[in-house]
């Protein structure tokens, strides 16, 4: 006999299944309501427009709404395991698609272990990006992408309320102290004046723009938004800093 | 074809254990299969089969140990074992622990219910030659 103890044969499946992925992005932030969500849906888009293979993963259990920014969830099927949805081009998946309008009370351990489920039988294929909207905070959907994942790169939303940067700041040696990659830090609803940041790269700022509340559910309106033109400029950085054929 | 999603984690997650033990074969294993996740288990080892095919794993015997589901209630501490039908819902197939958003306590009406056995797939032991 070998080995002590159960094998949770998930954890295997997870990491063959995101081998197929070339570069994952984690948008992610200490605080909710910082505008991850909508970051996240824009970045994929623009990636997708692009020509770029994308997947947008939705982790927010408790409050998903990547769906209600697309417009549409799209419908996943099950074909020797989970198959995302097709929505503008993207391949989308998200706790939607499974708990349709029912209300989210779920504790951490039944979170966890559907986030497991999820990266376990989801059929990416290849891609060239996976970007997953992350819930606020620091908690067991990070920790369990980062246990399955080690080289997912992370993006972290501010806001310059020092309420925000102080918990951000926080997060980011966090986050390098697991070993894990930060690509850098946009600070939304930003007054205009470049920010700084001790040790960590700045990829942009996003002023606050009124168009966007409107552009919800309408995709190539938001994409003609100046958040959306803004979270261009965020993503050439993202794309430089890899270093993948196709990504100069 | 849910079953073809676990029997690929099943394959690798033994033939990652046989590599890291240094096997030449894996001769034997014992799978859990909880009622809470809904594999069956003809599809389960017909898709082993094939998975297995060409690797150390090919030929292996599979023992199966079924587990009945039983989810406990966190509110009053009621514990019980869910019938069939209410298992039965697609999003339960795939996600299992999204049962506290299809079921109730049947005593007190709580949503905040705890999977306490029963749940999805274990490999449970394996044995090898080396």
């Amino acid at each position: 006999m070998a080995g002590a103890g159960e094998i949770d044969p998930r954890e295997a499946a997870a990491e063959r299944r995101l081998s197929e992925v070339r570069r994952i992005l984690a948008v992610a932030s200490s605080k909710g309501g910082v505008g991850k969500s909508l970051l996240s849906a824009v970045l994929a888009l623009l990636l997708s427009r692009r020509g770029y293979r994308t997947g947008l993963l939705d982790l927010d259990f408790h409050s998903p709404s990547l769906h209600l920014i697309l417009g549409r969830r799209g419908e996943v099927r099950e074909e020797r395991g989970i198959l995302p949805a097709t929505v503008h081009g993207l391949r989308f998946l998200s706790v939607v698609h499974f708990s349709g309008e029912r209300p989210l009370l779920l504790r951490k351990e039944s979170i966890s272990s559907s986030l497991l489920d999820l990266l376990s039988s989801t059929r990416w294929g290849e891609l060239d990006h996976l970007v997953v909207d992350m819930p606020p905070g620091s908690g067991d959907e990070l920790l369990e992408l980062l246990r399955v994942a080690g080289r997912t790169e992370f993006l972290l939303v501010s806001t310059p309320s020092r309420l925000c940067r102080e918990s951000v700041e926080r997060m980011v040696r966090g986050l390098r102290e697991v070993g894990a990659r930060v690509v850098g830090v946009v600070e939304n609803f930003s007054e205009g004046l470049p920010p700084s940041w001790e040790g960590v790269r700045v990829l942009g700022s996003l002023r606050p723009d009124p168009e966007v509340e409107g552009a919800v559910g309408r995709v190539e309106r938001l994409l003609r938004t100046s958040f959306a033109r803004e979270a261009e400029r965020v993503l050439e950085e993202y794309l430089r800093e890899g270093n993948g054929p196709g990504q100069g | 074809m849910h079953e073809w999603a676990v029997a690929e984690g099943v394959v690798e997650a033994l033939l990652r254990r046989g590599r890291e033990e240094g096997a030449r074969r894996i001769t034997r294993f014992r799978l859990r299969l909880g009622e809470i996740g809904g594999v069956e288990e003809e599809m389960l080892r017909l898709a082993l089969r094939e998975l297995s095919r060409g690797t150390i794993l090919e030929g292996a015997e599979m023992e199966v140990e079924r587990e009945r589901g039983r989810v406990g209630c966190r509110r009053c501490g009621t514990e019980w074992s869910p019938d069939r039908e209410s298992l039965e819902e697609d999003a339960l197939h795939l996600l299992p622990d999204l049962l506290p958003l299809f079921l109730r306590c049947p005593r007190c009406g709580s949503v905040d219910l705890e999977i306490t056995g029963g749940r999805g797939v274990r490999i449970e032991w394996l044995e090898l030659e080396r």
